[in-house]
């Protein structure tokens, strides 16, 4: 159902160098090269704690919020070196779902009313009209914890695929 | 001098090898600066810091072993998200403490939510000789 240019699947992959290939001889391959430094920085530095979200799952406004305020960051520390900050704040803006022609996860983005400006994904209308329907103690279980643990229950989350559904201690979701 | 002093202790009695030996030696001389009565890392201190309860975060006190549990041969869990966290011990987890970098702003990291504050480099020192060790 969903899946987005973000993506660490294997055909992901590929599509991406091939995207790259081709931008590379058009404009020569420092810009390219950027790109991709961009995604492997936003894959290990934002992966450490929880998957590295899809950057369309918010608006450009909220990623430079989070991106302001990683030394107090829900809570914990997750400072990074001030060039690395900056190159990540970037590509997350570059890539926000509020942007237009952005992909069907650019939903979330898009529905956060504009004077409003979100830290949380969870906290997004469209993300919780999709998860009205489940009960709390199944979010708060020791599995789970919070809404932030995507792949608890999308186990294929990192690749920007959000089917199958399996919830921990209740099993797959069915509509 | 002084530091020469530090680090002929630290190699004699260490030789892990690597990177690490020297950040090792590199905190074995500003301990030295600190604290001219500064001998050499301990594993017990270490393993004092490394497991005792400090004040954490999101008011939940913590220890370096809430998320690294106390068998560094095992794997954690990173206790606000759920994420798992692979072994800590290098015996059991060869990629553990070869990166300095990777090591230097996981310990920033994890002292500011462990203990609310950075770590001495004394604590630091203590605590790596403690994880290396294990
Ligand atoms: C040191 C650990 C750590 C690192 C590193 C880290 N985070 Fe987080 N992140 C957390 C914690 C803890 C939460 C809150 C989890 C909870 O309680 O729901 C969180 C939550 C989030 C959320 C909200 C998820 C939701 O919808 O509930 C976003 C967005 C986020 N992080 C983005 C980032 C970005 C971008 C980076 C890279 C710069 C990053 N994180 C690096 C620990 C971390
Ligand atoms: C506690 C389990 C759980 C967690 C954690 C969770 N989800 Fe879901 N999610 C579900 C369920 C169940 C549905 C289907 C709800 C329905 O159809 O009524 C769903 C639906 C979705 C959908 C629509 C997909 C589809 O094809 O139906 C998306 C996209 C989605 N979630 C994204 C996320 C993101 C992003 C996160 C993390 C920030 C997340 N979810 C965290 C359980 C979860
Ligand atoms: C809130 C959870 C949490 C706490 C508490 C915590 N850590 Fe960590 N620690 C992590 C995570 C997450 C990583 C990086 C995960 C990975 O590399 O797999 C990490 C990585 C490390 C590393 C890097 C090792 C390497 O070379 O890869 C060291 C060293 C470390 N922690 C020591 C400590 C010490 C010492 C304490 C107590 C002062 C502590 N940790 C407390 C979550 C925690």
């Amino acid at each position: 159902m969903f899946s987005s240019t973000f993506s660490t699947s294997e055909k992901g992959e590929t599509m991406f160098i091939k995207r790259v290939v081709l931008i590379a001889l058009i404009i020569g391959a420092g810009g390219a090269s950027q790109d991709h430094n961009g995604t492997s920085l936003y894959r290990t530095l934002c992966s450490e704690c929880h998957m590295a979200y899809q950057p369309q799952l918010l608006p450009a406004r909220s990623w430079e919020k989070i991106m302001g305020n990683l030394e107090d960051h829900f809570g914990v520390d997750a400072t990074v070196e001030e060039r690395e900050r900056r190159l990540l704040t970037e590509y997350l803006k570059e890539r926000s779902g509020d942007r237009r022609g952005a992909e069907e996860l650019g939903e979330f983005a898009q529905s956060v009313p504009p004077n409003e400006t979100p830290l949380r994904i969870s906290e997004t209308p469209y993300f919780k009209k999709e998860h009205r329907e489940i009960p709390k103690r199944l979010v708060k279980q020791r599995e789970v914890k919070s809404f932030a643990n995507c792949t608890a229950c999308h186990p294929r989350a990192q690749r920007g695929e959000y089917e199958p559904i399996s919830i921990p201690n209740y099993g797959p979701w069915e509509d | 001098m002084v530091g020469g002093i530090a680090t002929t202790l630290l190699v004699a009695t260490l030789s892990f090898g690597g990177a690490i030996e020297g950040y090792l030696q590199e905190l074995a001389r500003e301990a030295k600066e600190r604290d001219p009565n500064f001998t050499g890392f301990s594993k017990e201190r270490g393993e004092r810091i490394f497991t005792s309860l400090q004040r954490g975060k999101r008011g939940k006190k913590m220890a370096c072993t809430s998320c690294h549990t106390r068998d560094l041969t095992q794997w954690g869990e990173q206790i606000f998200t759920g994420k798992k966290i692979a072994p800590l011990a290098p015996r059991a987890n060869g990629e553990r403490l070869q990166d300095i970098k990777k090591v230097k702003k996981w310990l920033r990291r994890n002292f500011k939510d462990t203990y609310g504050r950075e770590g001495t480099p004394q604590e630091k020192g203590d605590v790596l000789l403690y994880i290396l060790n294990f």
